[in-house]
């Protein structure tokens, strides 16, 4: 009888192989002034970018990662970009050529963004049980896990202090470097709305409807306010106030200091996504497939833009563009001022998913598992 | 219903499972190949699904209406409809492009490919859409078929009720959308959804408020004690009760956990393949104890209402108070009164009558439903009867393509007349004027809209009283003659679904408020003095049954204003059709344990006197009538004549491994257009078993199906090539080579009746021993009746038939020659409502020159014997069976749970029968008992045990035979 070589086991293995390249980039990252290490830039998480990138733009490179995205936005640092899957996996991208450089796996879905922090990426995922982890992208190993409950908030990093947002109603407050508690607080009820601090209260918004603040020092709530529906979207700290939409399709300004209402505004669908600022206008989207510029200070519209579709995701402002995908299948980049439409591209899936502007890239997650990069055409800038 | 091919049975049958021949008769050859088998029987499969008429047996689908098919393109849908509709058509359009937005918002996704709406002006219409093969029946309101994603919505002649529809299909359009993308993006397979009970009733939720019909049901369902847990509602799949329950559910999770919850639902689904843990992860609790919390809301909301409220039982007499009935109406000649109404207690519906003041009377069947072309069915709930005073009942049946209107003497009882009314296909309610000469009814042309009408019995002629797109429903004829109450949606609260009464004067011809208001007044029907108008409203939560006194106002008052009513039922769940008696009683309807009962009230003066529940009337609304928003103009630009499309329906591929006839691969695919209407299907497959085999071992079919007319065809070519086993002769394999083509018809007479033929011309190279060519001419015809009831293990009720003329010729060589005849006839006497006896009678005759061989012996044909043990060129048997109810639910019960068996049915029978080829020799026998059960609706496993009746019926087997084995009874 023949010897046979085991040629299928040999064949599958080596399309795993390929398939799942293990993330180990040997160095930590480099972070400059204008790195997108966290969902919304920032730890007031205004999506605000200090790169300048203005229309008309030209697809840099295309990047399949092979299962969809949440709503949060990929992250960027160096030379890289990170950005999790509804698979469960983090890939880093090489950020000028849209090549693969690695891949890990996480339990579950990873449904925000990662966090760069240093050597590290930090990530939840909405099942399992390390449903936060910790992972060492220069060695290519684990540093930490925790058991914390489902998470679909991306995670936030102040000071050495870490803040992540369960499914089981809980703010923790952890030690960055080994994700050991500090405080928790605890609401009852999911959370799936991403934190933001100014460095004193940590506010989110939840489930039970109410928008939390919390001391950043005692775990203890500072003040609570209670819109009409729950509270998805992730609010953010802008001149003194906290911004933030609901269900109820009302979008709120709230005095951080104390919490007091300081307008609100109706709109003629649900909020699931943060605002984004400029100046004196704060930038927000909604399920009626609007994007509205209302003035901070009094709350009044200055604009209102109408896609074909849904816009559920967060604006992100480059100098005077504001950037905004929609279910429609387009990224627009509008007059920030004006509300007209200065570039647009259509895509082959929805875009669900926060774009970020850094460097010279608008890099944003389409719907067909698609990370694109855009950068101005040869010339413009 | 069956189809024997090679062992396995599907629930349709096709004429070769007695005739494998070599000119087949059924132009989809059907032989024992074993393989490949598969490619052939999803084969026929995809046939049988998609054209049951083409069958032995079964009942036809009649294309009878020749619609121009147009198609309005708006921002989100392609609107299939025809010009006669295009009014409705624009309203539903803009109903559709406005609920797109709505559920856009809701879902938080939006569907990227355009969505085909297919819109029909009545049920009639609808139920010949060849979007779904099956039948549909008359309480199906719309259906999405997400193969395709369509949606196929019909006009019942409410435009809120037609939005209503329009809106619940699109519910089905975005979950499928929003679970497909939940899973897609978490690169798990699209190979489910969340449970019936969830998806209709998010679909019910979200595309209607809770109204009087669901709160009657629920209501009902709590005072009763039949209310289903969630956990347990597999036990009603698919019912009404799931639907309002589940709409029920989640009203009660959005009210106490907050709507964004039932999203979240779905966008959780992707997290277990349990929907209970789904839901578990959604509320941070178990779905038991959610569950126990809505059970226990609906206790805490409902049993209180028995302080102030009855059940129907307690305060009225119950005439019939089993099954479902309706539209009661009392009759009276001399001292004799009889009660005719509609009802279903055999399986069809029919009218009945009952003897009033007669408790031992019983119900006598006045009109069969559902079994004769002349009564093909009943509009159970929506067309009230009537009786003139002359003794003639009134009532209406479809009947072919449209309604049609029947007079029944009831002395002499015999149907008089049939009326087809021309332009006029869906009637509603009848209402004779009392001299007897013309008779109101309210009709949906083929625009879609209800009107009311006044049919001359004595002039045959029609008049039109209302043309316009509201809803008239109701019309009962005032006993002065001048006036017609009647139920309409035409006040301004009709854009909610609200309807009001109003009277039509005759003299003038003018429409006024009767009574008005933002709740529903239905059914009104006259006092025989006419003083006193009675009706349903659900002013108060519930339908129940109130009087509007117009002594006053026939005095002289001229506003009603001023007026009032008074409710004389107050029944927790809902009273229908109220009638008056010419001795002041009431005959209804009441709703209670779950049935529909005709029920009475003794002195209905006595109650409008005592009645404790008064309202003033509101005054009439001065406003204009509503009006819906239209997507204007179709015109040239956006509406287009249909243009058949073509996309594929399914594709499959094989391979597979047998030790006996190696291996075989291939592939069968389908197409359609969108409309059903045009079908092609391929077969390929390859069977060499050397290389240079592969050329000639092509298996290949291909088949076109048109259903768009009432005579159905199909024409196919076809080349079959390999190793076979035939198992009507000698048990050996042979190897043969065929191919040719085949043209069909099929047309259907009626919904049970049709004929059928066909011609095909193959050429045939076998080989055997010795190898024979042929070019075979097979010819056929055939007549086929079927209006079977089934129950849970086959037919229970009607009759079955089929005989068929067919010849095969080789008109080269003269190697085959030979002709062929079939009759089969099955019948079933109905004996109770759950058991029958059945017979049945074959004779299969095969004569001439390689005439082939029948065969018997089982489980569905002579018992006793192995399967197939018997062949002939000819072939008689004769069955008897006793069908009835055995054990109604067998369950397994666990510390942990149980799980429900279903039930079990048992049968007596005896069979005898033979097969010969020349000469005739042995009666064969049997006679036993068996049991069937019923597994989950699609299989039923059969045991029988019993003796065979031997040496031509000279003596009884020693000992018992056991068969087990699968199949519907015949």
């Amino acid at each position: 009888m023949p010897h046979r070589r085991p040629y299928l086991p040999s064949l599958l293995l080596s399309v795993t192989l390929i398939g799942c390249v293990p993330m180990r980039l040997q160095r930590a990252v480099k972070i400059s002034e204008g790195d997108w290490l966290l969902f919304g830039g920032n730890p007031e998480r205004t999506n605000q970018s200090v790169a300048i990138v203005t229309p008309p733009l030209e697809l840099a490179w295309e990047y399949d990662a092979a299962a969809g995205f949440g709503s949060g936005s990929p992250v960027a640092a160096d030379s890289f970009v990170f950005v999790g899957t509804l698979q469960g996996e983090i890939h880093a991208i090489h950020a000028k050529t849209g090549d693969r450089k690695g891949v890990f796996s996480v339990e579950s879905a990873v449904t925000g963004s990662p966090l760069i922090d240093g050597i590290s990426i930090i990530a939840g995922s909405a099942k399992g049980d390390r449903t936060l982890v910790s992972y060492d992208f220069r060695e290519g190993t684990l540093r930490w896990s925790r058991e914390l409950g489902g998470i679909e908030c991306s995670p936030l990093r102040f000071a050495n202090k870490l803040f992540v947002t369960t499914l089981t109603g809980v703010l923790y407050c952890l030690e960055k470097s080994d994700g050991s508690d500090i405080w928790r607080f605890e609401t009852h009820q999911p959370i799936r709305s991403s934190p933001a601090t100014d460095g004193r209260v940590v506010v989110f918004g939840c489930d039970d409807g109410h928008l939390y603040a919390v001391d950043i020092e005692t775990g203890k709530v500072a003040w609570k306010f209670k819109a009409r529906r729950s509270i998805f979207c992730t609010p953010a700290i802008y001149r003194g106030a906290v911004l933030f939409g609901s269900m109820d399709s009302t979008f709120y300004a709230l005095s951080v200091r104390d919490g007091t209402l300081l307008w609100k505004q109706s709109v003629g669908g649900k909020i699931y996504a943060g605002p984004s600022f400029y100046e004196d206008l704060a930038l927000f989207g909604a399920t009626d497939g609007t994007l509205t510029a209302l003035h901070v200070s009094n709350g009044s519209e200055v604009w209102k833009f109408r896609a074909s579709s849904i816009i559920n995701s967060s604006p992100v402002v480059s100098d005077r563009i504001v950037y905004v995908g929609s279910l429609d299948k387009h990224i627009y980049g509008l007059d920030v001022l004006t509300g007209q439409v200065k570039w647009k591209h259509e895509l082959q899936g929805r875009v669900k998913t926060t774009p970020i502007v850094w460097r010279d890239y608008l890099i944003v997650a389409a719907e067909d598992r698609s990370i694109l990069a855009f950068r101005p055409k040869t010339g413009q800038q | 219903m069956r189809c024997e091919v090679l062992g396995l049975e599907l629930r349709s049958n096709i004429p070769c499972n007695k005739m494998v021949s070599n000119g087949s008769l059924c132009f989809w050859e059907v032989r024992a190949v074993r393989r490949s088998c598969l490619l052939y029987i999803l084969l026929l499969v995809f046939l049988q699904s998609v054209s049951a008429q083409f069958y032995y047996f079964g009942r036809n689908k009649v294309q009878y209406t020749d619609f121009d098919w147009h198609v309005l393109k708006t921002d989100h849908f392609d609107i299939y409809y025809y010009p006669e509709m295009k009014d409705i058509t624009e309203r539903g359009a803009a109903y559709a492009e406005e609920s797109y937005k709505v559920l856009e918002d809701k879902f938080n996704i939006n569907v990227t490919s355009r969505i085909p709406l297919i819109f029909y002006s009545s049920h009639l219409h609808f139920q010949q859409t060849n979007v779904t093969p099956g039948f549909i029946p008359e309480g199906v309101g719309g259906f999405f078929e997400f193969l395709k994603g369509r949606v196929v919505i019909p006009s019942d002649g409410s435009i809120p009720q037609f939005k209503h529809v329009i809106r619940h299909e699109l519910v089905h359009v975005f979950t499928h959308t929003k679970i497909g993308r939940v899973l897609m993006d978490h690169r798990l397979p699209q190979d489910r959804l969340p449970p019936l009970w969830f998806t209709e009733g998010l679909a019910e939720y979200w595309s209607t408020e809770w109204d009087t019909q669901a709160e009657m049901l629920l209501r009902d369902a709590v005072l009763s004690d039949y209310l289903v847990p969630l956990s347990s509602i597999e036990s009603i799949s698919g019912s009404f009760l799931m639907y309002k329950e589940g709409q029920s559910f989640l009203q009660f999770l959005a009210q106490t956990y907050g709507e964004e919850k039932i999203l979240l639902i779905m966008e959780n689904f992707w997290k277990s393949g349990s929907f209970r843990e789904v839901m578990k992860l959604t509320f941070g609790k178990e779905f038991k104890e959610i569950d126990e919390e809505w059970q226990y809301h609906l206790k805490k909301k409902y049993y209180p209402l028995l302080s102030d409220y009855d059940q129907p039982s307690v305060v009225s007499r119950g005439l019939v108070t089993e099954g479902f009935n309706s539209k009661p109406v009392v009759y009276r000649k001399g001292e004799k009164s009889e009660v005719f109404f509609i009802g279903n207690y055999t399986g069809y519906t029919s009218i009945y009558r009952k003897e009033l003041g007669n408790p031992k009377a019983k119900l006598v069947t006045v009109i069969e439903g559902e079994k004769s072309d002349e009564f093909e069915a009943f509009h159970f709930f929506q067309s009230k009867i009537d009786i003139s005073k002359s003794g003639t009942l009134a009532f209406v049946t479809k009947s072919g393509e449209n309604d049609a209107l029947h007079l029944y003497d009831i002395d002499k009882e015999k149907v008089m007349e049939t009326v087809r009314l021309p332009g006029l296909v869906s009637i509603g309610s009848l209402s004779w004027s009392p001299d007897g000469k013309d008779i109101a009814l309210s009709a949906i042309d083929k625009t879609g809209y209800n009107d009311l009408y006044v049919y001359s019995v004595e002039r045959r002629d029609l008049k039109r009283l209302t043309n316009d797109y509201y809803d008239e429903r109701d019309p009962a004829w005032s006993p002065a003659g001048d006036e017609i109450a009647f139920s309409s949606d035409r006040s301004v609260f009709g854009s909610k679904g609200k309807y009001n009464l109003f009277l039509y004067n005759l003299k003038t011809g003018s429409v006024g408020y009767l009574i008005a208001g933002n709740e529903n007044y239905q059914s009104p029907t006259w006092s025989p003095t006419g003083e006193q108008i009675a009706f349903t409203s659900d002013l108060d939560g519930a339908r129940n049954i109130w009087i509007l006194d117009r002594r006053h106002q026939l005095a002289g008052a001229t506003s009603t204003p001023g007026l009032e009513i008074r409710k004389i039922t107050n029944f927790t769940t809902a009273a229908f059709d109220p009638r008056w008696t010419e001795q002041g009683e009431m005959v209804f309807t009441a709703f209670e344990k779950f049935s529909f009962q005709i029920r009475m009230i003794d002195s209905v003066q006595t109650r409008f006197d005592r009645s404790q529940v008064v309202r003033a009337l509101n005054p009439s609304p001065q406003e204009s009538p509503w009006s819906t928003t239209k997507i204007e103009g179709i015109s040239e630009v956006n509406a287009l004549r249909y243009v058949r499309d073509y996309t594929l329906d399914i594709a499959q591929s094989q391979i597979s491994t047998d030790p006996v006839f190696g291996t075989t691969g291939g592939a069968a695919l389908a197409i359609s257009d969108l409309l059903g209407n045009d079908q092609y299907y391929f077969l390929i497959y390859n069977s060499a078993q050397a290389r240079d085999e592969i050329l000639k071992s092509f298996n290949i079919a291909i088949s076109r199906i048109n259903l768009s007319q009432r005579l159905n065809y199909a024409y196919g070519i076809y080349h079959f090539s390999g190793r076979r086993y035939d198992l009507t002769d000698p048990d050996l394999f042979f190897t043969e080579r065929v191919f040719g083509g085949y043209f069909a018809l099929s047309y259907p007479l009626s919904k049970f009746h049709r004929v059928e033929a066909s011609l095909s011309l193959s050429r045939s190279d076998k080989e055997v021993i010795t190898s024979r060519k042929a070019l075979l001419v097979s010819t056929s015809v055939s007549y086929v009746h079927d209006n079977s009831l089934w129950g849970l293990s086959g037919p229970i009720d009607g009759n079955r038939f089929i005989v068929t003329l067919a010849y095969t010729t080789d008109v080269q060589f003269s190697n085959v020659n030979y002709y062929t005849l079939i009759a089969d006839y099955r019948r079933y006497f109905r004996l109770s409502q759950r058991s029958a006896f059945a017979v049945r009678g074959q004779l299969f005759y095969n004569e001439g020159r390689e005439a082939r061989r029948f065969f018997m012996g089982g489980s569905w044909d002579l018992r006793g014997y192995p399967r197939w043990s018997l062949r002939g060129k000819k072939l008689w048997l004769y069955s008897q069976e006793l069908r009835f109810p055995f054990i109604d639910e067998l369950g397994i019960r666990f510390p942990f749970g149980g799980i429900s068996l279903g039930a079990l049915r048992g049968a007596l029978f005896f069979d005898m029968g033979s097969t010969w080829d020349n000469k005739y020799t042995t009666t064969y026998g049997s006679l036993g008992t068996g049991l069937r059960w019923n597994f989950a609706g699609a299989l039923v496993l059969r045991y029988d045990i019993g003796k065979r009746i031997e040496k031509n019926f000279g003596r009884l087997q020693k000992g018992l035979f056991h068969q087990f084995f699968f199949g519907w009874d015949f």
